[in-house]
Protein backbone atom coordinates (compact mmCIF):
# COMPACT_ATOMS: atom_id res chain seq x y z
CA UNK A 1 0.00 0.00 0.00
CA UNK A 2 1.62 3.51 -0.87
CA UNK A 3 0.74 7.09 0.21
CA UNK A 4 -1.87 7.35 -2.11
CA UNK A 5 -3.63 4.38 -1.28
CA UNK A 6 -3.86 5.54 2.00
CA UNK A 7 -5.03 9.15 0.75
CA UNK A 8 -7.64 7.39 -0.46
CA UNK A 9 -8.76 5.66 2.43
CA UNK A 10 -8.70 8.84 4.22
CA UNK A 11 -10.81 10.90 1.71
CA UNK A 12 -13.07 7.78 1.34
CA UNK A 13 -13.22 7.66 5.50
CA UNK A 14 -14.06 11.65 5.79
CA UNK A 15 -17.02 11.22 2.95
CA UNK A 16 -18.78 8.27 5.06
CA UNK A 17 -20.82 8.05 8.29
CA UNK A 18 -18.15 5.91 9.53
CA UNK A 19 -15.57 6.40 12.30
CA UNK A 20 -13.03 3.88 12.20
CA UNK A 21 -11.48 2.22 9.10
CA UNK A 22 -9.01 -0.62 10.14
CA UNK A 23 -7.31 -2.90 7.22
CA UNK A 24 -5.27 -5.38 7.85
CA UNK A 25 -3.20 -7.32 5.24
CA UNK A 26 -1.49 -10.81 5.72
CA UNK A 27 1.88 -9.24 5.65
CA UNK A 28 0.92 -7.86 9.15
CA UNK A 29 0.52 -4.26 7.70
CA UNK A 30 -2.23 -2.26 9.69
CA UNK A 31 -3.71 0.89 9.16
CA UNK A 32 -6.03 2.29 11.78
CA UNK A 33 -8.12 5.56 10.52
CA UNK A 34 -10.21 7.58 13.11
CA UNK A 35 -12.13 9.35 12.90
CA UNK A 36 -13.77 12.14 16.00
CA UNK A 37 -16.82 10.63 17.09
CA UNK A 38 -19.03 13.69 17.33
CA UNK A 39 -18.36 14.15 13.49
CA UNK A 40 -18.72 10.19 12.61
CA UNK A 41 -22.37 10.70 14.16
CA UNK A 42 -23.55 14.05 12.62
CA UNK A 43 -25.88 12.80 9.73
CA UNK A 44 -28.14 15.76 8.83
CA UNK A 45 -30.91 15.84 11.21
CA UNK A 46 -34.27 16.76 9.41
CA UNK A 47 -35.63 20.59 10.19
CA UNK A 48 -38.03 20.08 12.95
CA UNK A 49 -41.37 20.67 12.24
CA UNK A 50 -43.94 21.89 14.68
CA UNK A 51 -46.42 19.77 15.80
CA UNK A 52 -44.53 16.59 14.37
CA UNK A 53 -42.47 15.88 17.43
CA UNK A 54 -44.02 11.92 16.84
CA UNK A 55 -42.62 12.64 12.97
CA UNK A 56 -39.23 13.30 14.33
CA UNK A 57 -39.17 10.62 17.09
CA UNK A 58 -39.79 8.16 14.51
CA UNK A 59 -36.56 10.02 12.36
CA UNK A 60 -34.83 9.99 15.43
CA UNK A 61 -35.01 6.33 16.00
CA UNK A 62 -34.75 5.53 12.70
CA UNK A 63 -31.58 7.78 12.47
CA UNK A 64 -30.11 5.81 15.77
CA UNK A 65 -30.91 2.93 13.69
CA UNK A 66 -28.82 3.70 10.82
CA UNK A 67 -26.09 5.12 12.71
CA UNK A 68 -25.60 2.07 14.64
CA UNK A 69 -25.79 -0.08 11.56
CA UNK A 70 -23.17 2.17 9.69
CA UNK A 71 -20.58 1.35 12.79
CA UNK A 72 -21.69 -2.24 12.67
CA UNK A 73 -21.03 -2.40 8.75
CA UNK A 74 -18.58 -4.18 7.30
CA UNK A 75 -16.15 -2.35 5.20
CA UNK A 76 -13.30 -4.50 3.73
CA UNK A 77 -10.40 -4.60 0.81
CA UNK A 78 -10.10 -6.85 -1.48
CA UNK A 79 -6.83 -7.64 -1.93
CA UNK A 80 -4.94 -8.96 -5.13
CA UNK A 81 -3.95 -13.63 -4.81
CA UNK A 82 -1.54 -12.54 -7.55
CA UNK A 83 0.89 -10.38 -8.99
CA UNK A 84 0.06 -9.16 -12.77
CA UNK A 85 -1.88 -6.77 -14.48
CA UNK A 86 -5.53 -5.61 -13.89
CA UNK A 87 -7.97 -5.26 -15.88
CA UNK A 88 -11.27 -3.83 -15.06
CA UNK A 89 -13.12 -5.29 -18.58
CA UNK A 90 -12.57 -8.44 -20.42
CA UNK A 91 -11.85 -6.93 -23.65
CA UNK A 92 -10.66 -3.73 -23.99
CA UNK A 93 -14.29 -2.58 -25.70
CA UNK A 94 -16.23 -4.31 -23.17
CA UNK A 95 -18.00 -2.73 -20.26
CA UNK A 96 -15.66 -3.13 -16.97
CA UNK A 97 -16.98 -5.93 -14.63
CA UNK A 98 -17.87 -3.24 -11.81
CA UNK A 99 -18.51 0.30 -11.44
CA UNK A 100 -18.45 1.98 -8.32
CA UNK A 101 -21.34 1.83 -6.38
CA UNK A 102 -22.17 -1.82 -8.08
CA UNK A 103 -23.77 -4.42 -5.52
CA UNK A 104 -21.89 -7.98 -6.24
CA UNK A 105 -23.20 -11.50 -5.10
CA UNK A 106 -20.97 -14.06 -4.26
CA UNK A 107 -19.31 -15.57 -7.08
CA UNK A 108 -18.94 -12.36 -9.86
CA UNK A 109 -16.55 -11.52 -11.41
CA UNK A 110 -14.84 -8.31 -10.15
CA UNK A 111 -11.82 -8.11 -12.92
CA UNK A 112 -8.79 -10.02 -14.77
CA UNK A 113 -5.61 -9.93 -13.30
CA UNK A 114 -2.87 -11.37 -16.01
CA UNK A 115 0.34 -12.59 -15.63
CA UNK A 116 2.35 -14.03 -18.18
CA UNK A 117 -0.84 -14.23 -20.46
CA UNK A 118 -2.89 -15.93 -18.15
CA UNK A 119 -5.90 -14.36 -17.51
CA UNK A 120 -7.09 -15.00 -14.22
CA UNK A 121 -10.95 -13.89 -13.72
CA UNK A 122 -11.20 -13.06 -10.15
CA UNK A 123 -14.58 -13.54 -8.35
CA UNK A 124 -15.96 -12.05 -4.93
CA UNK A 125 -16.22 -13.97 -2.42
CA UNK A 126 -18.88 -11.94 -0.30
CA UNK A 127 -22.09 -9.71 -1.42
CA UNK A 128 -21.59 -6.41 -1.36
CA UNK A 129 -21.34 -3.20 -2.88
CA UNK A 130 -17.58 -1.56 -4.34
CA UNK A 131 -17.38 1.81 -2.75
CA UNK A 132 -14.17 2.32 -4.49
CA UNK A 133 -11.83 1.15 -6.89
CA UNK A 134 -8.06 1.61 -5.55
CA UNK A 135 -6.27 0.61 -8.93
CA UNK A 136 -6.38 2.12 -12.33
CA UNK A 137 -6.91 -0.32 -15.25
CA UNK A 138 -3.57 -2.06 -16.81
CA UNK A 139 -1.82 -0.70 -14.17
CA UNK A 140 1.16 -3.44 -12.81
CA UNK A 141 0.00 -5.13 -9.30
CA UNK A 142 1.48 -6.55 -6.68
CA UNK A 143 0.46 -9.78 -4.53
CA UNK A 144 -1.82 -8.44 -1.78
CA UNK A 145 -2.00 -4.96 -3.44
CA UNK A 146 -5.40 -3.71 -2.08
CA UNK A 147 -8.19 -3.86 -5.65
CA UNK A 148 -11.67 -2.73 -4.29
CA UNK A 149 -12.91 -1.04 -1.19
CA UNK A 150 -16.63 -3.38 -0.85
CA UNK A 151 -18.98 -2.51 1.58
CA UNK A 152 -20.77 -5.71 3.27
CA UNK A 153 -24.53 -5.57 2.14
CA UNK B 1 -23.72 -31.38 -30.74
CA UNK B 2 -22.75 -32.29 -27.54
CA UNK B 3 -21.43 -36.41 -27.35
CA UNK B 4 -20.27 -38.17 -24.20
CA UNK B 5 -18.08 -41.15 -25.09
CA UNK B 6 -19.32 -43.18 -22.74
CA UNK B 7 -22.76 -42.90 -23.25
CA UNK B 8 -24.79 -45.35 -25.14
CA UNK B 9 -24.43 -44.50 -28.93
CA UNK B 10 -27.25 -42.94 -30.68
CA UNK B 11 -29.09 -44.33 -33.50
CA UNK B 12 -27.67 -41.75 -35.95
CA UNK B 13 -23.94 -43.16 -34.53
CA UNK B 14 -25.46 -46.89 -35.24
CA UNK B 15 -26.46 -46.78 -38.54
CA UNK B 16 -23.21 -44.93 -39.15
CA UNK B 17 -21.40 -47.88 -37.77
CA UNK B 18 -23.12 -50.29 -39.99
CA UNK B 19 -22.13 -48.30 -42.99
CA UNK B 20 -18.52 -47.55 -42.22
CA UNK B 21 -16.84 -50.54 -43.46
CA UNK B 22 -17.81 -49.23 -47.41
CA UNK B 23 -20.25 -52.49 -48.00
CA UNK B 24 -23.53 -51.67 -49.00
CA UNK B 25 -25.87 -52.92 -46.21
CA UNK B 26 -29.90 -53.52 -47.09
CA UNK B 27 -32.13 -50.84 -44.82
CA UNK B 28 -33.56 -53.96 -43.61
CA UNK B 29 -30.60 -55.53 -41.93
CA UNK B 30 -30.54 -52.44 -40.38
CA UNK B 31 -33.46 -51.76 -39.36
CA UNK B 32 -34.22 -55.18 -37.59
CA UNK B 33 -30.56 -55.41 -36.09
CA UNK B 34 -31.46 -51.77 -34.36
CA UNK B 35 -35.07 -52.66 -33.71
CA UNK B 36 -36.22 -49.54 -35.50
CA UNK B 37 -38.69 -49.06 -38.78
CA UNK B 38 -36.99 -48.94 -42.29
CA UNK B 39 -38.14 -45.30 -42.42
CA UNK B 40 -36.36 -44.62 -38.91
CA UNK B 41 -33.39 -46.19 -40.68
CA UNK B 42 -33.92 -43.34 -43.85
CA UNK B 43 -34.09 -40.85 -41.28
CA UNK B 44 -31.05 -41.80 -39.68
CA UNK B 45 -29.19 -41.96 -43.15
CA UNK B 46 -30.88 -38.30 -44.03
CA UNK B 47 -29.38 -36.89 -41.01
CA UNK B 48 -25.79 -38.81 -41.74
CA UNK B 49 -26.29 -36.96 -45.40
CA UNK B 50 -27.04 -33.51 -43.75
CA UNK B 51 -23.81 -33.66 -41.93
CA UNK B 52 -21.52 -34.21 -45.17
CA UNK B 53 -21.68 -38.12 -45.70
CA UNK B 54 -22.00 -39.12 -49.16
CA UNK B 55 -24.69 -42.32 -48.79
CA UNK B 56 -25.81 -43.77 -51.85
CA UNK B 57 -28.79 -46.19 -51.87
CA UNK B 58 -28.69 -48.86 -54.34
CA UNK B 59 -31.88 -50.39 -55.38
CA UNK B 60 -32.26 -54.30 -53.98
CA UNK B 61 -28.92 -53.82 -52.30
CA UNK B 62 -29.29 -51.22 -49.76
CA UNK B 63 -26.82 -48.00 -48.53
CA UNK B 64 -23.23 -47.62 -49.36
CA UNK B 65 -21.52 -45.48 -48.21
CA UNK B 66 -18.12 -43.82 -49.34
CA UNK B 67 -15.01 -44.14 -47.02
CA UNK B 68 -12.65 -42.98 -49.22
CA UNK B 69 -10.69 -40.14 -47.63
CA UNK B 70 -11.80 -37.63 -50.12
CA UNK B 71 -15.90 -38.06 -49.65
CA UNK B 72 -15.73 -38.95 -45.40
CA UNK B 73 -17.12 -34.85 -44.21
CA UNK B 74 -13.65 -33.17 -42.90
CA UNK B 75 -15.64 -32.44 -39.74
CA UNK B 76 -14.42 -33.06 -36.54
CA UNK B 77 -17.61 -34.39 -35.45
CA UNK B 78 -17.63 -35.83 -31.61
CA UNK B 79 -18.10 -39.38 -32.81
CA UNK B 80 -15.77 -39.53 -35.37
CA UNK B 81 -13.03 -37.75 -33.03
CA UNK B 82 -13.55 -40.77 -30.19
CA UNK B 83 -11.98 -43.51 -32.25
CA UNK B 84 -8.56 -41.76 -32.23
CA UNK B 85 -8.67 -40.63 -28.28
CA UNK B 86 -6.33 -42.74 -25.93
CA UNK B 87 -6.38 -40.19 -23.76
CA UNK B 88 -7.86 -40.90 -19.73
CA UNK B 89 -10.41 -38.44 -19.20
CA UNK B 90 -9.67 -35.26 -21.55
CA UNK B 91 -12.10 -35.23 -24.46
CA UNK B 92 -14.48 -37.91 -23.60
CA UNK B 93 -16.99 -35.30 -23.57
CA UNK B 94 -17.29 -33.42 -26.49
CA UNK B 95 -19.18 -29.95 -27.69
CA UNK B 96 -19.10 -29.78 -31.13
CA UNK B 97 -20.49 -27.07 -33.31
CA UNK B 98 -20.30 -25.87 -36.94
CA UNK B 99 -19.71 -22.33 -35.98
CA UNK B 100 -19.03 -21.12 -32.52
CA UNK B 101 -18.30 -17.52 -31.52
CA UNK B 102 -14.93 -18.18 -29.06
CA UNK B 103 -14.93 -21.95 -28.42
CA UNK B 104 -13.36 -20.29 -24.63
CA UNK B 105 -16.55 -18.43 -24.50
CA UNK B 106 -18.83 -21.67 -24.80
CA UNK B 107 -16.07 -23.76 -22.22
CA UNK B 108 -16.31 -21.21 -19.86
CA UNK B 109 -20.27 -21.36 -20.22
CA UNK B 110 -20.09 -25.14 -19.73
CA UNK B 111 -17.37 -24.86 -16.98
CA UNK B 112 -19.66 -22.77 -15.18
CA UNK B 113 -23.09 -24.41 -15.15
CA UNK B 114 -21.01 -27.62 -13.55
CA UNK B 115 -19.60 -29.46 -17.32
CA UNK B 116 -16.70 -32.15 -15.54
CA UNK B 117 -12.95 -31.63 -15.95
CA UNK B 118 -11.49 -33.26 -19.21
CA UNK B 119 -14.65 -31.82 -21.44
CA UNK B 120 -13.88 -30.41 -24.55
CA UNK B 121 -15.28 -27.30 -27.14
CA UNK B 122 -14.23 -28.19 -30.86
CA UNK B 123 -15.73 -25.48 -33.66
CA UNK B 124 -14.69 -25.93 -37.34
CA UNK B 125 -14.83 -22.07 -37.43
CA UNK B 126 -15.06 -19.12 -34.78
CA UNK B 127 -16.82 -16.10 -35.62
CA UNK B 128 -14.48 -13.96 -33.02
CA UNK B 129 -12.18 -16.44 -32.22
CA UNK B 130 -9.86 -14.12 -29.94
CA UNK B 131 -6.18 -13.95 -28.89
CA UNK B 132 -5.44 -12.22 -25.47
CA UNK B 133 -7.15 -8.90 -25.17
CA UNK B 134 -9.35 -9.31 -27.65
CA UNK B 135 -7.22 -9.71 -30.48
CA UNK B 136 -8.55 -12.20 -32.94
CA UNK B 137 -7.53 -15.40 -34.36
CA UNK B 138 -7.77 -16.40 -37.61
CA UNK B 139 -10.47 -19.57 -38.10
CA UNK B 140 -10.60 -20.57 -41.66
CA UNK B 141 -13.35 -23.37 -41.77
CA UNK B 142 -12.39 -26.77 -41.16
CA UNK B 143 -8.48 -25.91 -42.07
CA UNK B 144 -7.26 -25.50 -38.35
CA UNK B 145 -7.47 -26.62 -34.68
CA UNK B 146 -10.03 -24.71 -32.46
CA UNK B 147 -10.25 -26.28 -29.27
CA UNK B 148 -10.47 -24.96 -25.76
CA UNK B 149 -10.55 -27.61 -22.88
CA UNK B 150 -12.10 -27.40 -19.06
CA UNK B 151 -9.23 -28.05 -16.43
CA UNK B 152 -10.13 -28.05 -12.64
CA UNK B 153 -6.97 -28.57 -10.74
CA UNK B 154 -7.39 -28.34 -7.27
CA UNK B 155 -4.53 -25.73 -6.51
CA UNK B 156 -4.58 -22.25 -4.73
CA UNK B 157 -4.64 -19.73 -7.16
CA UNK B 158 -1.06 -18.38 -6.53
CA UNK B 159 0.14 -21.85 -8.16
CA UNK B 160 -1.74 -21.20 -11.13
CA UNK B 161 1.51 -20.05 -13.82
CA UNK B 162 2.52 -23.54 -14.86
CA UNK B 163 -0.47 -23.83 -16.49
CA UNK B 164 -0.20 -21.02 -19.05
CA UNK B 165 2.66 -22.95 -20.68
CA UNK B 166 0.65 -26.30 -21.00
CA UNK B 167 -0.68 -25.50 -23.97
CA UNK B 168 2.68 -24.64 -25.68
CA UNK B 169 4.13 -27.93 -24.49
CA UNK B 170 1.48 -30.06 -26.01
CA UNK B 171 1.73 -28.25 -29.20
CA UNK B 172 6.07 -28.81 -29.08
CA UNK B 173 5.54 -32.65 -28.89
CA UNK B 174 2.67 -32.86 -31.30
CA UNK B 175 5.02 -31.16 -33.76
CA UNK B 176 7.77 -32.59 -32.97
CA UNK B 177 5.80 -36.44 -33.56
CA UNK B 178 5.23 -35.11 -37.39
CA UNK B 179 9.21 -34.44 -37.47
CA UNK B 180 9.23 -30.44 -36.79
CA UNK B 181 11.04 -27.85 -34.63
CA UNK B 182 9.67 -26.06 -33.16
CA UNK B 183 10.07 -23.06 -30.62
CA UNK B 184 8.03 -21.08 -28.22
CA UNK B 185 7.76 -17.64 -28.40
CA UNK B 186 7.32 -17.15 -24.30
CA UNK B 187 4.98 -17.85 -22.63
CA UNK B 188 2.70 -19.36 -24.79
CA UNK B 189 2.86 -19.04 -28.82
CA UNK B 190 4.70 -21.75 -30.50
CA UNK B 191 6.50 -20.71 -34.18
CA UNK B 192 8.37 -23.20 -36.74
CA UNK B 193 10.78 -21.81 -38.85
CA UNK B 194 10.18 -17.69 -37.59
CA UNK B 195 6.33 -18.31 -38.48
CA UNK B 196 3.42 -18.57 -35.68
CA UNK B 197 1.69 -22.26 -36.00
CA UNK B 198 0.17 -21.87 -32.77
CA UNK B 199 -1.85 -19.69 -30.59
CA UNK B 200 -2.84 -20.17 -26.49
CA UNK B 201 -5.37 -18.58 -24.65
CA UNK B 202 -5.73 -19.29 -21.44
CA UNK B 203 -8.45 -17.98 -19.19
CA UNK B 204 -8.78 -19.02 -15.30
CA UNK B 205 -11.44 -18.47 -13.43
CA UNK B 206 -11.41 -18.11 -9.23
CA UNK B 207 -13.15 -18.96 -6.27
CA UNK B 208 -11.75 -17.35 -3.63
CA UNK B 209 -8.23 -18.08 -3.10
CA UNK B 210 -8.44 -21.22 -5.18
CA UNK B 211 -8.37 -22.21 -8.88
CA UNK B 212 -12.33 -22.70 -9.73
CA UNK B 213 -11.59 -23.58 -13.28
CA UNK B 214 -9.13 -23.06 -16.11
CA UNK B 215 -10.20 -22.83 -19.91
CA UNK B 216 -7.29 -24.00 -22.28
CA UNK B 217 -8.08 -22.51 -25.42
CA UNK B 218 -5.62 -23.70 -28.38
CA UNK B 219 -5.61 -22.09 -32.24
CA UNK B 220 -3.55 -25.07 -34.26
CA UNK B 221 -2.68 -24.43 -37.83
CA UNK B 222 -3.27 -28.07 -39.39
CA UNK B 223 -4.41 -27.80 -42.90
CA UNK B 224 -4.00 -23.75 -43.90
CA UNK B 225 -2.43 -23.37 -47.36
CA UNK B 226 -2.58 -19.23 -47.04
CA UNK B 227 -3.44 -16.43 -43.92
CA UNK B 228 -3.84 -12.77 -44.32
CA UNK B 229 -1.26 -10.48 -44.30
CA UNK B 230 0.04 -10.00 -40.84
CA UNK B 231 1.99 -11.87 -38.42
CA UNK B 232 4.06 -14.37 -40.39
CA UNK B 233 2.12 -17.46 -40.08
CA UNK B 234 2.39 -21.34 -41.40
CA UNK B 235 0.67 -24.43 -40.79
CA UNK B 236 1.46 -28.51 -40.42
CA UNK B 237 0.37 -28.70 -43.98
CA UNK B 238 2.93 -26.13 -45.45
CA UNK B 239 6.07 -27.47 -43.83
CA UNK B 240 4.84 -31.04 -44.25
CA UNK B 241 3.38 -30.62 -47.86
CA UNK B 242 0.18 -33.02 -47.43
CA UNK B 243 -2.99 -32.46 -45.63
CA UNK B 244 -3.34 -33.83 -42.26
CA UNK B 245 -6.26 -35.73 -41.08
CA UNK B 246 -7.15 -33.33 -38.08
CA UNK B 247 -8.72 -35.89 -35.72
CA UNK B 248 -5.21 -37.57 -35.81
CA UNK B 249 -3.63 -34.39 -35.34
CA UNK B 250 -6.53 -33.55 -32.10
CA UNK B 251 -6.00 -36.86 -30.33
CA UNK B 252 -2.11 -36.33 -30.47
CA UNK B 253 -2.55 -32.55 -29.14
CA UNK B 254 -4.74 -33.62 -26.34
CA UNK B 255 -2.99 -37.02 -25.31
CA UNK B 256 0.13 -34.73 -24.83
CA UNK B 257 -2.39 -31.84 -22.74
CA UNK B 258 -3.41 -34.90 -20.38
CA UNK B 259 0.00 -36.12 -19.79
CA UNK B 260 1.27 -32.69 -18.78
CA UNK B 261 -1.62 -32.11 -16.79
CA UNK B 262 -0.99 -34.95 -14.97
CA UNK B 263 2.67 -34.01 -14.32
CA UNK B 264 1.82 -30.23 -12.92
CA UNK B 265 0.17 -32.18 -10.23
CA UNK B 266 3.21 -33.65 -9.18
CA UNK B 267 6.18 -31.16 -9.98
CA UNK B 268 5.96 -28.13 -12.13
CA UNK B 269 9.71 -27.52 -13.03
CA UNK B 270 10.21 -29.64 -15.52
CA UNK B 271 7.64 -27.68 -17.70
CA UNK B 272 9.81 -24.52 -17.09
CA UNK B 273 12.65 -26.30 -17.89
CA UNK B 274 10.96 -27.22 -21.10
CA UNK B 275 10.12 -23.85 -21.93
CA UNK B 276 13.27 -22.70 -21.39
CA UNK B 277 14.83 -25.23 -23.82
CA UNK B 278 12.15 -24.72 -26.75
CA UNK B 279 12.36 -20.86 -25.95
CA UNK B 280 12.34 -18.86 -29.22
CA UNK B 281 13.74 -15.50 -27.05
CA UNK B 282 16.92 -16.39 -25.13
CA UNK B 283 20.17 -15.03 -26.44
CA UNK B 284 18.07 -12.24 -28.60
CA UNK B 285 17.39 -8.57 -28.45
CA UNK B 286 13.95 -8.32 -27.65
CA UNK B 287 11.35 -5.40 -27.09
CA UNK B 288 8.55 -5.77 -24.44
CA UNK B 289 5.51 -3.76 -24.61
CA UNK B 290 2.02 -3.05 -22.72
CA UNK B 291 2.06 -3.70 -19.60
CA UNK B 292 5.57 -3.15 -18.90
CA UNK B 293 7.85 -1.21 -21.19
CA UNK B 294 11.72 -1.93 -22.11
CA UNK B 295 14.20 -2.98 -24.15
CA UNK B 296 17.06 -5.37 -23.71
CA UNK B 297 18.48 -8.94 -23.97
CA UNK B 298 16.19 -12.18 -23.03
CA UNK B 299 18.63 -13.82 -20.66
CA UNK B 300 16.54 -16.86 -19.09
CA UNK B 301 13.34 -18.09 -17.78
CA UNK B 302 13.03 -17.67 -13.92
CA UNK B 303 12.16 -20.59 -11.96
CA UNK B 304 8.81 -19.00 -11.48
CA UNK B 305 8.20 -18.88 -15.48
CA UNK B 306 8.75 -15.07 -15.29
CA UNK B 307 11.17 -13.69 -18.44
CA UNK B 308 14.17 -12.37 -17.38
CA UNK B 309 16.03 -9.47 -19.43
CA UNK B 310 18.77 -7.53 -18.91
CA UNK B 311 18.64 -4.10 -19.87
CA UNK B 312 21.30 -1.32 -20.23
CA UNK B 313 20.82 1.61 -17.63
CA UNK B 314 23.37 3.42 -19.20
CA UNK B 315 27.18 2.48 -20.93
CA UNK B 316 28.18 0.91 -17.36
CA UNK B 317 25.52 -0.23 -15.44
CA UNK B 318 23.20 -3.20 -16.37
CA UNK B 319 20.12 -4.73 -14.51
CA UNK B 320 18.16 -7.73 -15.09
CA UNK B 321 14.35 -7.24 -14.90
CA UNK B 322 11.62 -9.99 -13.88
CA UNK B 323 9.26 -9.41 -16.46
CA UNK B 324 5.62 -11.16 -16.28
CA UNK B 325 3.49 -8.89 -18.29
CA UNK B 326 2.99 -7.42 -21.94
CA UNK B 327 3.93 -8.50 -24.91
CA UNK B 328 7.35 -9.92 -26.45
CA UNK B 329 8.52 -9.35 -29.95
CA UNK B 330 12.39 -9.89 -30.71
CA UNK B 331 13.68 -7.11 -32.29
CA UNK B 332 13.82 -6.68 -35.96
CA UNK B 333 17.73 -5.58 -36.62
CA UNK B 334 17.23 -3.05 -39.09
CA UNK B 335 19.66 -0.20 -37.23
Amino acid sequence: MDLRDVRDLIKLLDESNLAKLEIEDPNGFKLILEKEQSQAITPKRPVPVRGAESVLDDHKKLEDKIVARDIDQEMMTITSPMVGTFFRAPAPDADPFVKEGTVVEVGDTLCIIEAMKLMNEITSEFRGRIVKILVENGQPIEYNQPLFLLERV
Amino acid sequence: MYYNKNNTPDSMQKTLEFLKSGEAVSGEIISQSLGVSRNAVWKQVQNLKALGFEIVAERNVGYRLLTDQSHLPDRLYPFLVFPFLRTKKLGNAIFWEMEISSTNDKATELAKTGAEEGTIVLAETQSKGRGRRGRSWESATSKGIYLSAILRPQRPLAQSSPYTFLGAYAVVRVLEDYGLKAFIKWPNDVYVAEKKISGVLTELSAIGQDIGHIVLGIGLNVNQKEFSPGVPATSLSLELNRNLQRAEVLAKLLLYLEEGYERLKKDTKWLIELTREYSLLLGKEVVVTGGMELEGTAIDIADDGALLVRVKENIQEEKVVKVWAGDVSVRQKQR
